[in-house]
């Protein structure tokens, strides 16, 4: 329990961090102005708006549907390669530990309240649910941009415009609170882009990370590289007796031992650090090697 | 009745091939976009306030 509770702190501590040094330019929460220096040329790995006053970095969702509505970018090679290194390199550990908006609904759940396990209570449900991220990537995201350039010659990043409460949150809020000029423009969209994150922060409270899990097309991206990511969970069969903590204790109701490295385990840590006997491990690819080595296990094995 | 042994998890063959292709396609991908100065229109966009985004339509 102890390594539990360190674990926590420890997470909420490099997430605080993550947050301060990807929204660093705090003089622009009281301007209402947002930075507009080189670094934003390189995207952040988590869903943090750019149009956030403190953003220090470029939103890879966000950047990746201007690219393909604008019509002289064609295809965003820069951003689906940068996409493509955060998912290869660390998979849904970004999720877990960087992103700004994950935390944010992770400090709700805390909020002393009956809550809700759809993976337990309704599993079929939860299971369709999933889906919702993929249908997100590739409707809002890929899809409408791509379909409005073509058919109006310009899209619009459609999620960012429509859903998007990591936007709202991280920008329209401090945005509107300190630009007056800004506030006389808000309408009809301002209003239900704060429903979608009423929804969320109340679900929020209800459920470990609903947006995460259901919605986030970057969470879709990121858990496509998840089962072949360097940073990788592994679970030794020699150590694992099945007692099932692991299990119980992963927020994201990942079947740790069968399933550990698939698309929804935000790597977290939490398994590793219930487990008993040891048997989890979580980390780059070299110390699962020499881990496979000591056990005797092979690739054949599998 | 034993229950079946979890997987240790490590990539089996074809899944190091794809990791390797797809390490080797966010290379090119990356090195072309760089070529084209891509990087340029995503600061440009990202140093305007994105209006959709703060929910002004």
């Amino acid at each position: 329990m102890a390594n539990l509770k360190r674990l926590k702190i420890k997470r909420n501590i490099v997430q605080g961090l993550a947050l301060l040094l990807g929204n660093a330019n705090l003089p622009g929460f009281v301007n209402g102005t947002i930075y507009q220096g080189p670094l934003k040329r390189v995207c952040l790995p988590g869903l943090n708006c750019y149009s956030c006053p403190g953003a220090l970095g470029a939103c890879p969702i966000g950047s990746l549907q201007n690219g393909l509505a604008d019509p002289f970018w064609r295809i965003p090679f820069y951003v689906l390669g940068l996409l493509s290194l955060f998912g290869l390199v660390l998979g849904r550990f970004i999720c877990g530990w960087l992103c700004p908006f994950g935390w944010f609904q992770e400090l709700l759940h805390k909020i002393r309240s009956p809550k809700l396990n759809l993976a337990k209570s309704h599993a079929r449900l939860h299971k369709t649910l999933l889906w919702g991220k993929t249908a997100m990537l590739s409707g809002l995201v890929i899809l409408t941009p791509l379909l409005l350039r073509v058919l109006t010659g310009y899209g619009i990043p459609a999620f960012c415009t429509y859903v998007c409460p990591s936007g709202t949150l991280m920008a329209g809020i401090p945005l509107l609170s300190a630009n007056e000029g800004l506030r006389g423009l808000a309408g009809w969209l301002f209003s239900w882009k704060m429903s979608v994150l009423l929804a969320v922060a109340v679900l929020s409270v209800l459920i470990y990370r609903p947006f995460c899990r259901y919605l986030c097309p970057l969470g879709a991206i990121y858990g496509f590289f998840n089962r072949i990511s360097l940073y990788r969970i592994s679970v030794d069969p020699q150590l694992c007796t099945h007692c099932g903590r692991c299990t119980r204790q992963c927020p994201m109701q990942v079947p740790i031992p069968y399933d550990g490295d698939g698309p929804e385990c935000i790597r977290c840590g939490e398994c590793a650090a219930v487990c008993p006997e040891g048997a989890i491990r979580i980390g780059f690819g070299k110390h699962v090697k020499e881990q496979d080595q000591a056990s005797g296990l092979s690739e054949k094995t599998r | 009745m034993t229950r079946p042994h979890p997987h240790i998890r490590q990539l089996t063959r074809t899944e190091s091939i794809r990791r390797a292709l797809l390490f080797a396609l966010t290379a090119i991908a990356l090195l072309v976009g760089l070529l084209r100065d891509e990087t340029r229109l995503v600061l440009q966009r990202a140093i305007q306030i994105c209006l959709g985004c703060i929910g002004i339509g």
